[in-house]
């Protein structure tokens, strides 16, 4: 079997999440499917990333987050930084468009380590438990880069 | 770019991992469980699952991908038919995926039973790989394949929204043992009738022969939770008959 006809099946199973999470992160079709592109070129490019990994999706998820925040970096001299209501939120209420573009601006102006733990804890809810699955270490290391981000909002809003 | 959830609901990559077939039974019967009386993940649940039926007609072929991004996202629908293609290959050699995902992971087990029942679906010209909670419609082809850590002996058991339990494979008196293997394609492809209501599938793994005729009776009496050898582990899934 050869991995190009694997990662083919793998792209009709699980391509519409990572289609799905780009268009969230980035807000633009076009950008979206150029991630969805960009993932699975990967792949055929280069199969040996799979190795060892329990999940597709879980590698997948992380693959797409790297790239859109990639993405997003690159918009930062376009944005601006996070709206001042949205740090320390207990339950997440759908954003409005304005905090969305904020948002993203936010995520792009964090370290790159900080910003993937702001995606999957704020914007997808992961548990800390997921979250360590995703980010491939233990609880306690997220416990730490939680805080750190948690600092990080505080000095933003000047707590 | 947040949905309302409790602290209860799975999140996103639960639910995908859920319609991806990756959890273990233990884990997708809690799913299931929570799902049932949650009004919130069955909307989720629906949202993306539509997203994974319109991806196959509106995302960009599988084949332009060796192309440049813009370049692909302008020939995708030309190369619809590509993914057709490749999809209808896909059909006959199973989910070679798993193979390759789980080759570095040779002697582990699945979580609560030591084989998986896998099918693919097949409309038209476009296949899809089988999930738990799937909608399927009367004229769609399914295949089947099992994932075995080890040798085990296997039944493949159909409900439909009759009631009526069809032994779909094996055509023998007791269970035939499968090899162990990420990807054992059985012998058997269904095509849905037009029966209204759910159909369910129940896969049953046995490590010995046992009788089909006590499975099917089991099944017949308690499709929830049947009464099996021990021994014996039972996989259920629900394809959702959509109105033709």
């Amino acid at each position: 079997m050869s991995p190009r006809l694997s990662i083919e099946t793998l792209y009709v199973s699980h391509g519409p999440a990572v289609l799905r999470r780009a268009r969230q992160l980035l807000g633009d079709e076009a950008e979206a499917q150029e991630v969805l592109h960009d993932v699975f070129t990967s792949l055929i490019q280069d199969p040996g990333q799979f190795a060892g990994m329990s999940s597709a999706m879980t590698f997948l998820y992380r693959m797409t987050t790297n790239a859109a925040l990639g993405r997003l970096r690159r918009r930062r001299t376009h944005a601006r930084l996070l709206a001042a209501n949205y740090a320390g939120r207990e339950e997440p209420t759908a954003p409005n468009t304005e905090t969305l573009v904020e948002l993203r601006a936010w995520l792009a102006s964090l370290p790159e380590e900080l910003a993937q733990v702001a995606v999957y804890y704020h914007m997808d809810e992961l548990t800390q438990e997921e979250l360590a699955g995703v980010l491939g270490c233990s609880r306690q290391w997220v416990g730490k880069l939680l805080q750190q981000l948690q600092q990080l909002q505080r000095r933003r809003h000047g707590k | 770019m947040t949905r309302q959830r409790s602290a209860d609901c799975p999140s996103d990559l639960r639910l995908d991992q859920w319609l991806a077939g990756e959890l273990a039974q233990v884990e997708r019967a809690a799913l299931e469980a929570h799902a049932a009386g949650c009004e919130p993940c069955q909307r989720r649940r629906s949202e993306l699952m539509d997203a994974q039926r319109s991806f196959a007609s509106s995302a960009p072929a599988f084949a332009a991908l060796s192309q440049s991004p813009a370049k692909a996202g302008r020939s995708w629908r030309a190369l619809g038919p590509v993914l057709a293609a490749a999809a209808a290959v896909l059909l006959a050699l199973g989910q070679p995926w798993r193979y390759w995902l789980e080759r570095d992971q040779k002697n582990t087990r699945t979580k609560g039973s030591v084989a998986q029942l896998d099918w693919v679906v097949r409309r038209g010209e476009r296949v899809v790989a089988g999930r738990p909670d799937q909608s399927v419609r009367a004229g769609d082809a399914l295949r089947f394949s099992i994932r075995a850590h080890e040798p085990v002996y296997a039944a493949v058991i159909g409900r439909d929204g009759a009631g009526h339990v069809i032994v779909y494979y094996p055509e023998a008196a007791e269970l035939v043992q499968v090899a162990a293997g990420t990807d054992q394609p059985l012998p058997l492809a269904i095509e849905l009738d037009a029966t209204p209501g759910d159909e369910q599938l129940h896969g049953v793994f046995c490590p010995r022969p046992v009788a089909v005729a006590q499975v099917k009776q089991a099944i017949e009496r308690s499709a929830d939770a049947p009464a099996l050898p021990p021994g014996c582990s039972h996989q259920r899934a629900t394809l959702h008959k959509e109105a033709p």
